[in-house]
């Protein structure tokens, strides 16, 4: 969307799905992009590329409120954030080279896979046994997935916290909550990786980016407060219904646009 | 390995107080955007905030790698300070493909 098109319902709007986004994302222990992206596509029309690089920031944002509670609690694992946001980098530096010049069409199709499967994967959620220990072979599984989540973050504009929980909490027997804290601290600079090398394509738009990122913030804030009152499974199977319902959005404006 | 429902990293403090700052100077810069300044100044601001997002999440995982080296997990630490030279040699040398 052209800069000069932006009025000022579309920014209390924008704003508005960007509290939405937040709020669910920190009930769920995510970044939120994977609620934002699309929602800015299809309700505001917003281009690939500028929704992208917003949520890219909105995530950032959310890392960075996110761990400065963590920090402070002590829950944070940074020895093993340190380990892993090697490859995650290496994914995303590569993921924001690639991105930089897909199309549009490509980016929407591949956002609407992953909606498909996160509702699929929730409305068939069942508890995985946890490792006791990490081995060699589980980190280098863990550093394989997390140059995938790299990648995948910086090609569709999410956080990655999809992957970085179960790879914490299951490959490398990290407790549910610290698995939780540390994939918010990995979120922040993966998401900052990508959205520099976007910024520097051209792709930066700070007219959605910063009421986006503003909304997400105040959002996350709001979900942690709330999600202690929600029942884990309603609140699956809700969150599992807004990703069917965005998937069909953008697959819609994929048949509609190209 | 510490105790798995108990465990605490002290790890952090200079890490957070980082992250405070920057935060802080983004919620400023994002909604002082919003005030009728002088024509011209508007769009400054809001690049700036955006950029402040990204200097802090840099800035925190370089003090973190430092942090973690002074703590003796150098090999962590030395990991989270070659993520920022890989982001920041990405950054200013414009590669692309």
């Amino acid at each position: 969307m052209p800069v000069a098109e932006i009025t000022v319902p579309i920014l209390w709007g924008i704003a508005a799905v960007s509290v939405l986004a937040g709020a669910f994302g920190a009930m769920l222990g995510l970044g939120g992009g994977i609620i934002l992206v699309p929602l800015l596509i299809a309700v505001f029309s917003v281009e690939t590329e500028a929704a992208r690089f917003a949520s890219l920031v909105a995530v950032c944002v959310t890392s960075l409120a996110g761990s400065l509670v963590y920090l402070r609690e002590g829950v944070t694992d940074l020895v093993y954030a340190g380990y892993l946001q090697l490859p995650t980098i290496v994914g995303a530096v590569a993921g924001a080279l690639i991105g930089s010049r897909l199309d549009a069409t490509v980016v929407k199709v591949l956002f609407a896979a992953l909606l498909l499967f996160v509702a699929w994967r929730l409305l068939r959620a069942k508890a995985l046994p946890s490792a006791r220990g990490a081995n060699r072979g589980r980190w280098m599984a863990a550093g394989g997935a997390c140059l995938g989540a790299g990648l995948l973050s910086s090609l569709l504009g999410v956080g990655g916290g999809l992957i970085f929980v179960p790879v914490l909490s299951l490959l490398l027997a990290r407790p549910p909550r610290v698995a939780a804290a540390t994939s918010t601290y990995l979120i922040g600079l993966t998401a900052a990786a990508s959205a520099l090398i976007y910024a520097r394509a051209g792709q930066m738009d700070a007219n959605i980016a910063v009421p986006a990122a503003l909304g997400i913030l105040v959002g996350a804030q709001v979900g942690a407060r709330v999600s202690r009152f929600v029942p884990g499974l309603l609140l699956r199977r809700v969150f599992a219904a807004v990703m069917l319902v965005n998937a069909f959005l953008l697959i819609q404006t994929v048949l509609r646009n190209g | 390995m510490a105790e798995e429902t108990e465990e605490r990293h002290p790890l952090g403090r200079v890490t957070r107080m980082c992250v405070g700052a920057g935060l802080a100077l983004f919620v400023l810069l994002a909604l002082g955007s919003y005030f009728p300044w002088p024509e011209g100044f508007v769009g400054t601001l809001k690049a700036d905030a955006l950029i402040t997002t990204f200097y802090t999440a840099l800035a925190a995982a370089a003090v973190a790698g430092v942090e973690l080296i002074c703590r003796r997990h150098v090999w962590p630490g030395l990991s989270l300070l070659a993520a920022v030279a890989l982001v920041l040699l990405a950054w200013f040398s414009g590669v692309t493909f």
